[in-house]
């Protein structure tokens, strides 16, 4: 939530993220590469690289889709969406280096461009198992390049969070292309079940836990319907100190803060990327996402200054113990009296 | 108070419990890691023993003839009945492409090479008894050339009908691993549009054989075989053997069938 755009900025514990990451990496393509000379010899040094760097970053993208879900599902994993960017961005790295040595390997040093060849050199569009999926993992790549260049907030804010989000969702489309890539590619050639039994476990992982998180979702919030202004939603107590009660009423996305002896609610949509603002807290007298930390004061829906998002806001009151809320929202940033206990 | 890990990336430092889970859940990441580095090893097909000997330069000499496709023909001495006779090595030049056009332009300073002794210094690729030299300098290839003569045997085999795959032979022979099937298919494309011969692989019965592939009455064939490269398909021809290399002269391109692969189902054959 920056007024001025750094470039990243660095702290103890996004070393401590990247470093981690790069030694699993090391770590993989250390195994990969040894077992690979061990038990086999010939391979060249070429399919070497290929081979490690497709498989990393095809695991890789597995659990950059999957912190998703688990942080909904488990908050702890809440630290390893907060820096995913850069997971994501050393991902598309890695699948580009794959890329790279297979376009060369593949269309380099031949009569066409080889940008040209991977779209001519197998002209059997209309068949499956024939089909020419080094196209399929070109786009893949494409799109990995697009979301990897506008990772960063600069972007988010001049794309609007709308069409970045939109773009981002991408990362789906591309796991489908990097599945069929390998289906209708290595696979047609390396016919062991187990290659084929690993790939099948990883979509079930991604398609399980997105399930999973969304059934908790779907539990988590309150659904109501309105007839009158003031709805009761819930007893004070059921929710805990400086935390949110997240519901939904006439499809506003309500989340009811309780803080210092008061409440309030605002729209539980963050400006960031859409965060959870009622799985978020109380930080220093803000609301705070848990997704990257951006913060809102709750008596208002405004970032303090000089930050300058806002959300929209809803008038609440407290009477005989009970916490009613009012879904008509008030235009973004309107100031609200926070309903004393 | 509920949230008490609650994480603010921002701060140096996130809250113990949380650091703890986290490395917990870096430590389990690493056997899951090994799983798949292991496995995804050990369940590929092994690589061949073919060679390309990639940065060592030989020196090879040998009678040049350009049919059925460019090769040296190095003597090996002569057999019982007293026929010469000889080592094939296919000529390939630097990249997708093939030796004709190097040849084409020693011939222009040298004279015509057609069955004369010619010395060319390039890399080795072998496999399976089959050998290659990419001209990797292109014309500079050219060492020397004297007087020589051929005395080529052929035999006819006949009308044959066979079942394989189409591989280029320079990356089949050695320069890449796996150098044919689906995954290699573009490649071995570019190589055959370029020039380099093609090269039918027959797997029957349990045993390996090799064709040099050309069109009916001898004429060389390339981008006419593009959409069925690395497939398996039957070819029929007339097949007849020039010293160690088996040719097969496809009668009708438009007979060549695709056979069907895993049961995917099979697109009708394109028109050439
Ligand atoms: C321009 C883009 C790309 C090209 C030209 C390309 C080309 C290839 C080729 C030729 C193979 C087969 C290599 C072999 O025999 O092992 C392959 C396999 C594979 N590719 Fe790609 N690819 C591209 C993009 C991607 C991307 C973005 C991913 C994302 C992770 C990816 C993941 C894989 C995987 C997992 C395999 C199977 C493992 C392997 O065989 O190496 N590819 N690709
Ligand atoms: S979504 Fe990023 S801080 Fe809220």
């Amino acid at each position: 939530m920056s007024v001025k755009y750094a470039s990243i900025l660095w702290n103890r514990q996004k070393k401590r993220y990247d470093l981690a990451m790069l030694i699993l990496m090391v770590i993989y393509l250390a195994t990969f590469s040894a077992i690979q000379v061990v038990f086999h010899p010939n391979i060249t040094v070429d399919s070497l690289i290929i081979r490690s760097t497709a498989t990393l970053s095809f695991i890789m993208l597995h659990i950059i889709l999957i912190i998703g879900p688990l942080s909904r599902i488990d908050e702890r994993f809440l630290p390893l969406l907060y820096n995913r960017r850069h997971l994501g961005v050393t991902m598309f790295l890695v699948a580009f280096v794959h890329g790279i040595f297979s376009m060369n390997l593949f269309h380099n040093f031949g009569a066409v461009n080889p940008l040209l060849s991977v779209f001519t050199s197998n002209p059997n569009y209309a068949s499956v198992s024939q089909y020419p999926f080094q196209t399929l993992g070109f786009f893949a790549l494409l799109i990995l390049f697009l979301m990897a260049a506008t990772s960063h907030d600069f972007w988010l804010k001049n794309l609007s969070p709308k069409i970045w989000k939109t773009l981002h969702m991408l990362v789906y489309v591309a796991y489908a292309l990097i599945v069929m890539h390998v289906v209708l590619g290595v696979l047609q050639q390396e016919t062991s079940p187990v290659l084929v039994g690993l790939m099948v476990l990883g979509m079930l992982m991604i398609i399980g836990f997105h399930l999973w998180a969304g059934v908790l979702e779907g539990r988590r919030e309150a659904v109501f319907s309105a007839k009158e202004s003031f709805i009761k939603i819930c007893r004070v107590e059921e929710i805990d100190e400086n935390c949110a009660k997240v519901v939904i009423v006439q499809e506003e996305n309500i989340a009811i803060f309780k803080y210092e002896g008061k409440v309030s609610a605002i729209n539980n949509v963050c400006k960031h990327q859409n965060g959870p603002l009622g799985e978020g807290k109380m930080v220093d007298g803000c609301i705070t996402c848990p997704w990257h930390g951006y913060q809102y004061l709750p008596e208002n829906g405004c970032s303090p200054a000089p930050f300058t998002e806002k959300v929209t806001t809803y008038d609440v009151k407290v009477e005989d113990g009970y916490v009613f809320v009012n879904p008509n929202p008030h235009p973004e940033g309107t100031a609200v009296e926070p309903a004393t206990i | 108070m509920a949230k008490e890990n609650f994480y603010i990336g921002y701060l140096p430092s996130a809250p113990k419990p949380l650091k703890r889970f986290l490395s917990r859940f870096v430590w389990l990441t690493i056997p899951i890691l090994l799983v798949f580095a292991v496995s995804l090893v050990l369940y590929q097909k092994d690589y061949v023993t073919s060679t390309f000997e990639i940065g060592q330069l030989s020196t090879i000499e040998g009678m040049l003839t350009y049919e059925p496709v460019p090769m040296l023909k190095v003597p090996l001495g002569k057999n019982d009945q007293g026929k010469e006779q000889y080592q094939s090595v296919l000529l390939v030049d630097f990249g997708k492409k093939g030796a004709e056009e190097s040849l084409r332009k020693i011939e222009a300073t040298h004279g015509a090479l057609e069955g004369k002794s010619l010395t060319l210094e390039g890399t080795l690729i072998y496999y399976d008894g089959k050998s290659l030299l990419e001209m990797t300098k292109s014309e500079n290839a050219f060492v020397k050339v004297e007087g020589g003569s051929l005395a080529s045997q052929t035999k006819i085999i006949g009308k044959v009908n066979l079942r394989g795959e189409i591989a280029d032979p320079k990356c089949y022979f050695g320069v890449m691993k796996p150098g044919e099937g689906k995954p290699h298919r573009s490649c071995a494309a570019r190589c055959i549009a370029g020039g380099i011969p093609p090269v039918f692989k027959v797997e029957q019965n349990g045993t390996v054989d090799y064709y040099l592939v050309k069109g009916a009455g001898g004429k060389a064939i390339y981008e006419e075989l593009f959409s069925i490269i690395a497939e398996r398909v039957s070819l029929e021809g007339q097949a007849y053997q020039v010293d160690d290399w088996k040719v097969i002269e496809i009668d009708d391109l438009s007979e060549i069938k695709r056979l069907s692969q895993g049961g995917l189902p099979n697109p009708p054959m394109c028109s050439f």
